[in-house]
């Protein structure tokens, strides 16, 4: 396959490989070269070897063959005549733009090395140096920061430290103006003991629920046929369960709407739901993860339940067949919600003296600083590919409006809105990646960008992913008259499981970087869950995984979202946003990848980063222990 | 993980029949009385909604036992699960 003109040029420093059989004598134009993006697969199959002295493209462009030569034959310098090694002089006009800009990246690159940095709070310093072909340097303050220290990085004779510190100063005074949008504040009630009661209330540290509370909750539902209420401590965490539809807080309002005012919350404690119809199949779309307790859940993720914590768990049955189809896993939620509800409305009458624990969150407008949006893509497809949006309390069912039902269309909501649960997961995938509500209530990237105070995060936008294309990009392209209208520095797109979901989280990607906004891409792939498509904007992406062989292994919340993968989504759009270079991804997942830029991170900010756990710290199931990780001591 | 296979990328073309259609999963039947597969909805790329009858394509290659280990809870939790569907089947068809 030939290249064009434009590929040549963007792949000047590629190797040279013959595309078809050529006569000597000819003059060596793009279309005589292979297309350098399948070269490694020539590579891999056997049918191509390369030797050292193999040209580049930008090098053998106009030069002459000597002697004829067969398809796919690296070309070297005793094969061609007129090379022109590309530190030398140049004498094609393309080559030397190519050569300009290479000279361009050669004057960044050691500020772009420059370590460890001190932390200044947000910014870019701006330098427009007038000569040549006007080259404008955009570089951190984080990094510029350190020039004015004086050390042997200041490569670049017209950067004063002056001009630096005057511009850091301006910098400085447009930061000052910070608005506070809205506060959230948090009461922690801590929860020792759950037993069942004549009434639902609060004891001191003593949750009692009402022992005929599960009526009202089967009177609720058409479809739940049967309920049980399970109280599981931790000395019960071993015993079987049916799957975990979802793990979510208590919560309830005392005063203010779902993202400001105060809001009660119970610690200790988290509501399981699980469920089967009545034929025992599992509410769960392929993949799911009934069994011992402790050997199905990632413990402390964002989404998923901490150890020692106590488990309301109940148990739905609803009817036949009724678990693939929409309505049922929605009441399964619903009638759980019940009993949930009735807990809130204690809680809300809960003594203050009662409270062991306050937490504020703010939600400030930094004017000055990168204004950036996080975009949430959720399931839209129907069934457990569903998510209520905007509940009366948080992480509720009441008042909450499925996304399917809203069209998928992209809503636009704060980010203490998430943080108060305006979302309640109606999500089944497979268990390892799927985002619950607990997750959304604890989301790292929110509460990472959210403290980052060198960026100005703008709202967290929601968007379903619909089942059919054309509805896919019917949904994206609302997103990106989103982001035009917002005058965004930049953006996060976040996509839980894997699937025909890629299709729009691609898409997605496209709209908001069509625009001129950087955009981080974060998901689950590695080895299983590999990208459907993709197009030219996605070059900086977050792997999720965190399973040992790259899979999803039904392990809840294993494959989720972090606070280490927030702190790398954080980072990356921050250095893409300063223009740094982003290399190129390897053909295959390779875990290395992500501990590297874990290193770089580390290195630059001087800030720890604590690696998740995996699925290795459970107890092994025997399938694991005796074929997937054989010990061999 | 494709190291453990001895035969590797002979994976060819398929076409199949959508024969069912729920709000989780779909069931493709093979051309040329292949078989089955059941796959979740989300993994199923279209320009329109699902029906019954749609034609897909897939690549696919041949399954090859990586081990001879039993894998004793996974096949307990799949075969507890095939019981009930076929159970359901069976109320279903009496009803």
């Amino acid at each position: 396959m030939s290249i064009t003109k434009e590929t040549a040029q963007e792949h000047a420093n590629d190797l040279a490989i013959t595309c078809c059989r050529f006569e000597a004598g000819t003059i060596i134009e793009p279309s005589n070269l292979e297309d350098p993006s399948l070269i490694p697969d020539l590579e891999d199959s056997g049918l191509l070897e390369i030797p050292d002295n193999s040209l580049k493209i930008g090098e053998v462009l106009g030069t002459k063959l000597k002697e004829t030569v067969d398809a796919l034959t690296p070309l070297t310098k005793d094969l061609l005549e007129g090379v022109i090694s590309m530190d030398g002089k140049e004498e094609v006009e393309e080559e030397e733009v190519k050569k300009q800009e290479n000279k361009e990246m050669k004057s960044i690159e050691p500020v772009k090395e420059v370590n460890p940095v001190k932390q200044f709070s947000g910014g870019t310093v701006k330098i427009h140096i007038g000569e040549g072909r006007d080259i404008n340097l955009e570089i951190p303050l984080s990094i510029a920061g350190n020039l004015t220290e004086g050390t042997n990085q200041v490569s670049n004779s017209n950067i004063t430290t002056s001009e630096v510190e005057k511009r850091e100063e301006q910098e400085e005074k447009e930061e000052q103006s910070e608005k506070i949008l809205r506060k959230l504040v948090r009461k922690h009630f801590k929860i020792e003991k759950v037993d069942l009661g004549r009434e639902t209330r609060i004891d001191g540290t003593t949750l009692y629920i009402r022992d005929d509370v599960l009526k009202d909750a089967l009177d609720s539902e058409e479809l739940v046929i049967d309920i049980k209420l399970e109280i599981i401590t931790p000395d019960r965490y071993g015993e079987y369960s049916e799957t975990i539809m979802d793990i979510q807080p208590i919560a309830t309002k005392e005063e203010g709407e779902i993202g400001e005012g105060v809001t009660r919350i119970l610690d200790g404690v988290v509501v399981v739901v699980t469920g089967t119809d009545e034929d025992g199949v599992q509410i769960g779309e392929f993949g799911s993860s009934e069994g011992a307790l402790d050997r199905n859940i990632m413990w402390g993720r964002p989404g998923s339940p901490e150890k020692g914590e106590i488990f309301i768990k109940t148990e739905v049955t609803i009817k036949s067949g009724r678990g693939m189809e929409r309505p049922g896993p929605m009441a399964a939620h619903r009638a759980t919600d019940v009993i949930t509800q009735e807990i809130r409305e204690s809680l809300k009458n809960a003594n203050e003296s009662l409270v062991v624990d306050r937490e504020e969150f703010v939600q400030r407008r930094k004017s000055g600083r990168k204004k950036v949006v996080i975009i949430k893509e959720i399931m839209g497809q129907g069934a457990m590919h569903d998510n209520y949006i905007m509940p009366t309390e948080p992480v509720g069912t009441i008042g909450a409006k499925a996304n399917v039902d809203l069209g998928n269309v992209p809503v636009v909501t704060s980010p203490l809105q998430v943080l108060d649960g305006c979302i309640h997961a109606l999500t089944c995938i497979g268990p390892a990646s799927k985002e619950t509500s607990r997750h959304y209530f604890r989301e790292p990237l929110v509460l990472e960008a959210m403290n980052d105070d060198e960026i100005d995060l703008a709202g967290v936008i929601f968007v379903g992913s619909p089942q059919a294309n054309s509805e896919k990009f019917y949904v994206s392209k609302f997103l990106g008259m989103t982001i035009e209208a917002m005058d965004l520095d930049g953006a996060i797109i976040t996509t839980e499981g894997f699937g025909n979901n890629h299709v729009d989280f691609a898409s997605h990607i496209e709209q908001v970087g069509m625009r001129g906004v950087p955009v981080v891409g974060v998901t689950y792939s590695a080895v299983q869950g590999q990208l459907v498509v993709g197009n030219e904007y996605m070059n900086a992406m977050i792997d999720n995984n965190k399973s040992s062989q790259g899979i999803e292994n039904e392990i809840l919340s294993n494959n989720c979202l972090a606070p280490e993968d927030a702190i790398r989504a954080v980072a990356m759009l921050k250095a893409k946003i300063a223009g740094e270079e982003i290399k190129d991804a390897e053909r295959k997942w390779n875990a290395n990848v992500k501990l590297n830029n874990v290193e770089l991170i580390e290195e630059q900010t001087g800030r720890k980063i604590e690696l998740e756990d995996n699925e290795q710290s459970l107890t092994k199931s025997k399938k694991r222990q005796e074929i997937y990780e054989v010990e061999n001591d | 993980m494709t190291n453990k296979l001895k035969y590797i990328s002979t994976e060819s073309y398929y076409e199949g029949i959508i024969v069912e259609v729920t709000d989780a999963a779909v069931i493709i039947d093979f051309k040329g009385r292949l078989g089955q597969l059941k796959v979740p909805r989300r993994m199923v790329i279209s320009n329109d909604e699902l029906e019954v009858g749609h034609q897909v394509g897939f690549m696919m290659t041949y399954p090859e036992v990586i081990s001879k280990e039993i894998d004793e809870t996974y096949t307990e939790s799949a075969k507890r699960q095939m019981e009930a569907r076929r159970k359901a089947d069976e109320r279903n068809k009496n009803k």
